[in-house]
């Protein structure tokens, strides 16, 4: 049962987190099955959990995206929030355009902006052979910097001390999808975005290139697909599809661009993408799941625990899925015997 | 202008300083990739070592014990990745990254009794006797604190590890060649144990520096990205330990320059400056890959798990 790894995985995961919440003496069963029946079992934790799914879900897309062509982009944090930041720039100077305006010219800077930086981090790699895991992570920073330096400065809203721009119009807003709730047009960009990442990479004829640089740089070289262009292709993509989650997080969930982004929104996206083996629709439910840990983890913080208690539970899973590979991979193998 | 000139020594000598937590982290990685195995957790691990370096110093009074104590840390995260990437054979980068997510996320919870409490066990610095008057580079070199002292020896001293001793020409035939080491009866796995724990308990004492010399005390996150700049020097380094040493020294000095400028009141936004650590790295890098045509010298089994079937 190759499956089996998963639920093994979340096990030890929690395991871990009980252990550090009992030498904390709090009742960690209690804690657990509060969180669970509150993120899972009501309809304000599921929407919320829908709602986080959109950044999440987003990132992940963009790491599958580059990791189809054995690039690691571990920027998307910066690519989101860059892509965040050009959409704000339209939202708060175009703020008199109509809605069905705005939001595709918003979509589409957000998107690029992503997509442009990762690109030069691509370029960087294509043309003068420089590591984009250290080149996209460190932009992470440099971005953070930024748009810190925006909210605190000439985009901060008038009269308030909150780093944070003012509210967005109305036209710039992402409308709510079921009323009562915040879940928001994005849901279904991401569904959309995840279809079209699908088409992309399984039916198209630069998807099937891409695929053939990730398996075998050389052959692909050989049959003459430029591996150059592919890797600065990948990036774009990559990194606009971070972007374009920046985008559509202001605009529908947040409303404004704010300092501080979420923390390690990178390793939690690497880890939806890693999860689900870079499987579209898997990233999805990969995606809805780390999403609900997430929602959890604000439940734990009312409860009084730290949120990086969800931090570790989360190192620790990645870990035990990376223990128990050789475990799937022997008994797939089996299976492929028996069969 | 003028004032910056004479500034300059000042920077110069506050950049040596800045420089020593990712140079013994740059070191240790330079052992750990040149043995094939590559251990992007830097960040994490060097936040653990600050987190640790607080608490036991905090409760020992010695900054020695802190430091030994975030070098022991170090060591047993460089064996959990060991022990990820070695025997189990899974990804190194996503082993890596869970080292990120669980070093941050660990360090914030153990480090909750000890925020923000100032540590008075430092290790202060200390002018090296005749050295320390020399003209121009005395003021530069010699009065640091023991742990940039350690890191600036370290440096010559892993380069001789490395390539004239006997355990140092196993640690690069396992990079290099695992097939050849392993069929001259090298234990190539246990030579990479090996210098994954002695990367990690680099990293550990790397993070000590900067609460038990910089910050004196325990701030979530302190470690701001220098496990990354780490791995960005061993690139530029090309895996060397001499030239780690002069990048760790530039990426101190930006960062004091930075430092400086914001505190001379220059009217440039603090957030821009801040930027130039970061940024600094990356340029250095474009630089020197035009100029060698990015010809990389990597370890030639970096990355790549050795299975003796496959042979």
């Amino acid at each position: 049962m190759p499956g089996l790894i998963y639920p093994l995985a979340i096990f030890i995961a929690l395991a871990a987190g009980w252990l550090l919440m009992a030498m904390a003496g709090h009742d960690a069963f209690s804690v657990y099955t509060q969180a669970f029946s509150k993120v899972f079992l009501s309809w304000h934790g599921l929407s919320e959990t829908l709602v986080q799914a959109v950044p999440l879900g987003m990132g992940a897309l963009g790491v599958a995206m580059a990791a189809r062509l054995k690039l690691w982009n571990i920027g998307v944090e910066g690519q989101f929030m860059f892509g965040a930041f050009c959409a704000t720039g339209l939202a708060l100077y175009l703020d008199t355009l109509p809605a069905v305006a705005l939001l595709p010219l918003m979509l589409v800077a957000g998107f690029m902006g992503g997509g442009l930086l990762a690109a030069l981090c691509g370029l960087l790699r294509a043309r003068l052979g420089i590591n984009e895991i250290v080149t996209t992570l460190l932009l992470n920073y440099v971005v953070g910097l930024w748009v810190g330096y925006l909210v605190y400065g000439p985009w901060q809203a008038l009269g308030s001390n909150v780093p944070e721009t003012t509210e967005f119009a109305a036209a710039a807003q992402l409308p709510v999808i079921f009323p009562g709730t915040r879940v928001h047009l994005g849901l279904v960009a991401l569904l959309i975005f995840a279809a079209l990442c699908h088409f992309f990479l399984n039916n198209s004829v630069w998807g099937y290139r891409i695929r053939a640089c990730g398996d075998n740089p050389r052959a692909a070289r050989t049959a003459g697909i430029d591996y150059k262009r592919s890797v600065l292709l990948v990036m774009l993509l990559s990194g606009g599809l971070a972007g374009a989650g920046g985008m559509l997080e202001v605009s529908g969930a947040v409303h404004r661009l704010q300092d501080g982004t979420t923390p390690f929104f990178t390793m939690t996206v690497f880890m939806a993408a890693w999860l689900a083996r870079l499987d579209l629709a898997g990233i999805l439910v990969a995606g809805f799941l780390l999403a609900g840990l997430q929602v959890a983890g604000y439940y734990m913080q009312f409860m009084g625990l730290p949120s990086a208690l969800v931090t570790v539970i989360e190192g620790v899973a990645l870990l035990s899925m990376i223990a128990f590979e050789p475990l799937r991979l022997n008994a797939l193998k089996r299976a492929g015997k028996g069969a | 202008m003028d004032a910056l000139w004479g500034l300059l020594p000042n920077i110069l000598a506050a950049g040596v300083a800045a420089g020593t937590p990712v140079l013994l982290a740059a070191l240790g990685e330079i052992i750990t990739e040149r043995s094939g195995v590559l251990n992007i957790g830097l960040e994490g691990i060097m936040i653990m070592g600050c987190v640790s370096a607080v608490m036991v110093t905090l409760d020992l009074h010695s900054p020695l014990a802190g430091l030994a104590a975030a070098m022991a840390v170090g060591g047993i995260m460089g064996l959990l990745h060991a022990a990820f990437t070695i025997t189990l054979k899974g990804n190194q980068i996503v082993s890596g990254l869970a080292l990120v997510l669980l070093g941050s996320g660990l360090s914030t919870m153990l480090g909750k009794g000890v925020l923000g409490q100032p540590v008075f066990d430092l290790f202060y610095p200390e002018a090296l006797p005749w050295l320390a008057d020399l003209p121009y580079v005395g003021g530069i070199f010699f009065k640091h604190d023991p742990l940039t002292y350690g890191g600036i020896l370290l440096a010559p001293l892993v380069w001789f590890f490395l390539q004239h001793t006997r355990p140092g020409l196993l640690v690069r035939a396992a990079g290099e060649s695992p097939e050849t080491a392993d069929s001259l009866g090298a234990p190539v796995a246990l030579v990479r144990y090996g210098a994954v724990i002695a990367g990690g308990a680099l990293a550990g004492a790397g993070g000590a520096f900067l609460p038990l010399v910089q910050t004196p005390s325990w701030v979530e996150g302190m470690t701001s990205g220098s496990g990354w700049i780490a791995l960005a020097v061993v690139i530029f380094a090309r895996w060397d330990p001499g030239k780690a040493l002069l990048g760790a020294w530039l990426y101190g000095a930006v960062q004091a320059l930075g430092f400086r400028l914001q505190a001379v009141g220059v009217p440039i936004p603090s957030q821009f400056l801040n930027m130039l650590p970061y940024l600094a790295p990356i340029a250095v890098l474009v630089i020197t890959a035009s100029r060698s045509r990015g010809q990389a010298i990597a370890p030639r089994a970096l990355g790549l798990p050795y299975e003796r079937e496959s042979r």
